[in-house]
């Protein structure tokens, strides 16, 4: 079975199939690359990763700045061409369609940004901040039904009184308000998947629960599948089913949340758990994890993560490791990691069951 | 005698139309050498204002009321004048955005030396030398020195900052969200730095943070912020794990914690406007347990662990 086949699971429909997807980006040449006549360097942002989201599910995609997450979720809404891989919505492969084929697609896969200061023209009502999505899909038929939905989705994401808010201008609002107002306009749309990048860390940390809350019963009663891009692990821990950890363009753990959290068995998840800073501390604070978060367009080679890793062997500097199941865990976790997956090489290989 | 001495801090920002905003009312405290202190607050609670006005570094249209000693020295009375004897020399200040905090176009190296040379006499020869001194407390090899701000990774130019702020063995340093813009490992790696530096050089550190997490495992002991006043003051394991005031209880379970299970709650309400008239308690608004005396604004109370809240002095709240 391939890496690409397991971290899909056993066939069936997935809302969001992702397999093995690639994002590079060829970096302008310098001058020192053009005297030397040498071709531009490229950055592997996002290297071979496959995951799938299905409905109701809420996945974390956990990792460092320049870990590639943003890249990932961008590839997969399209909204960056992706070097290769394939992406599946609703089983259809969105990969290969045009422009104008996407379109109707577009509605059902909607992106919440990070910052709702940013994401909201402050030159327009709030009214009409969610009714645009609408009027660009041509879903109003008339101005009254078009105010019956856009009241209803500022109802849904809490913003009440309804006429009242559907009036106000950004800068009238909150932080956590403008955040509702974002999310707002995605849900008039009824879109099947959200894409939430960094959806609270601009927030103050008394308005994030609310915020959560509602991507929660977004996914519990609207059965979307939500996406979320974050680096804080407490908040993943939190709200997600399943957390899937990316170091340097590629997946290095993925499983159930509370697994992951509770028992990590990648190096990097391990030092990521353990740098979170937290008031109760059972053990003595664990070394922090030495040297800096990787750049894109040096890739190590075998396991990127191994000029960090605390237990790396020779393996690891030459052979990159699959996603495969962890060793000695319940719950299926899938690690990237020669000497924590169950069928390293460092144990005599397994058969290769053919499926 | 303590080595930062806030006494009855007021700040007030003048608009141009005449409106006024009060964004400190009216904070005592007091930081002892050596001690760690981490403030906590929302945005908007004052936290920055208060060591900005500390430093003497607020804007022009800041209007200050009450004193501020910083080892033995006037801050406020003499003006920019002894604001600038204590920069540096007695204080330092570590900013938020490491990348903004360098000047682009010059050397590492110049930017620590050049506070020693202009605030301690130093000649650029000793200059130079204590500069490879400090880098190598911060954890980073003497030829950084020779490098520019864009040459080094977010972590490596906090701790170049970090390496300024002592290079002219200050009593007091100052952290405004030293770790905000970072990566949570790196994060972990400043907020180690942190501490031993403290611990090693003898400093008072002051830090202004949102992050819980931060201060329980680098300060000793917690302010917390609401309004422009502090309403809880204590040893940072005590506010932090058997909090009194109810706000402090409130951020606390407002916050995700890493293998804990426990729904999260958010605070209704927001806190008020700076340019709002408070009378009585700055969180009754928010407040789920308000009683008639809070009308009137509470003082800070209790030994040792002190909180400004009536129901708790009372002991009307477990």
């Amino acid at each position: 079975m391939s890496a690409a086949a397991r971290a899909a699971g056993n066939g069936g429909e997935h809302l969001l199939e992702v397999r093995d997807l690639a994002v590079h980006f060829t970096l302008k040449r310098s001058l020192g690359d053009r005297l030397g006549r040498r071709s531009g360097r490229v950055a592997r942002a996002v290297d071979g990763v496959s995951l799938f989201l299905d409905r109701g599910e809420l996945l974390a995609l956990v990792g460092e700045s320049g870990s590639g997450k943003t890249t990932l979720a961008l590839a997969a809404l399209r909204l960056l061409e992706p070097t290769a891989g394939t992406v599946l919505l609703d089983g259809r492969d969105v990969t290969a369609l045009s422009r104008r084929e996407l379109q109707p697609l577009r509605r059902r896969a909607q992106l919440i940004h990070q910052d709702p200061y940013a994401a909201l023209d402050p030159r327009l009502r709030t009214r009409d901040l969610i009714a645009e999505a609408l009027r660009i899909h041509g879903l109003a038929s008339s101005r009254e039904a078009e105010q019956a939905v856009v009241y209803d989705a500022l109802e849904t994401v809490g913003l009440t009184p309804v006429e009242t808010f559907a009036e106000r201008y950004p800068h009238q609002l909150s932080g956590g308000q403008r955040q509702r107002v974002a999310i707002a306009g995605s849900l008039v749309l009824s879109p099947s998947l959200l894409v939430a990048d960094e959806p609270v860390s601009m927030l103050d940390v008394s308005v994030r629960a609310g915020i959560l809350d509602l991507l929660d019963r977004l996914r519990k009663d609207e059965g979307v599948g939500i996406l979320m891009i974050t680096h804080d692990l407490a908040t993943a821990a939190h709200v997600a089913d399943r957390v899937a950890v990316m170091y340097h363009g590629n997946l290095v753990e993925l499983g159930a949340a509370h697994t992951v959290i509770d028992s990590p068995r990648h190096p990097y998840t391990q030092a990521l758990i353990y740098a979170v800073p937290r008031v109760h501390r059972d053990e003595a604070r664990v070394r922090t994890l030495p040297g800096e978060p990787p750049d894109a367009s040096h890739v190590p080679p075998g396991c990127r993560f191994h000029p960090r890793c605390p237990i790396a062997v020779d393996l690891c500097r030459v052979e990159a490791p699959e996603l495969l199941p962890a060793a000695a865990s319940a719950g299926g976790t899938l690690v990237a990691c020669h000497l924590r997956a169950a069928e390293s090489a460092t144990h005599p290989p397994r058969e290769e069951t053919s499926s | 005698m303590s080595v930062l001495e806030l006494e009855g801090l007021h700040v007030w920002f003048d608009a141009p139309d005449g409106r006024s905003s009060h964004a400190v009312r009216g904070v005592d405290l007091a930081v002892e050498a050596g001690e760690r202190v981490g403030v906590l607050g929302e945005s908007g609670c004052g936290k920055t204002t208060m060591i900005l006005a500390a430093m003497g570094l607020l804007p022009s249209f800041a209007s200050v009321g009450g004193s501020v000693h910083l080892d033995g020295i006037d801050v406020l009375a003499g003006g920019e004048k002894s604001a600038r004897k204590v920069r540096w020399t007695h204080a330092a200040m570590v900013f938020q955005g490491a990348m903004s905090a360098m000047n682009p176009v010059h050397r590492i190296g110049k930017q620590i030396a050049d506070p020693m040379v202009f605030h301690k006499r130093r000649s650029p020869a000793e200059a130079r030398a204590r500069t490879c001194e400090v880098l190598e407390l911060v954890g980073l090899p003497a030829s950084v020195a020779r490098r520019y701000p864009h040459e080094l990774s977010g972590g490596m130019r906090q701790r170049a900052v970090i390496a300024m702020a002592i290079g002219c063995e200050p009593r007091v340093l100052f952290a405004d969200e030293p770790t905000t813009a970072l990566d949570v490992v790196v994060q972990a790696q400043i907020g180690d730095l942190l501490a031993e530096l403290t611990e090693r050089l003898g400093l008072a550190l002051v830090m202004v943070t949102h992050d819980i997490g931060m201060i329980a495992e680098t300060a000793e002991r917690a302010v917390v912020m609401y309004a422009g006043a502090i309403v809880e003051d204590g040893r940072a394991f005590d506010v932090l794990t058997a909090p009194r005031h109810p706000y402090t209880r409130l951020l606390l379970e407002a916050t995700p914690v890493v293998n804990r299970e426990r729904p999260l709650v958010s605070i209704p309400g927001t806190p008020p406007r700076l340019d709002e008239h408070i009378s009585g308690c700055a969180f009754a608004a928010r407040c789920p347990r308000v009683f008639e005396e809070c009308a009137v604004r509470p003082p800070l109370l209790g030994d040792g662990h002190v909180v400004a809240c009536h129901a708790v002095a009372r002991g009307r709240l477990s």
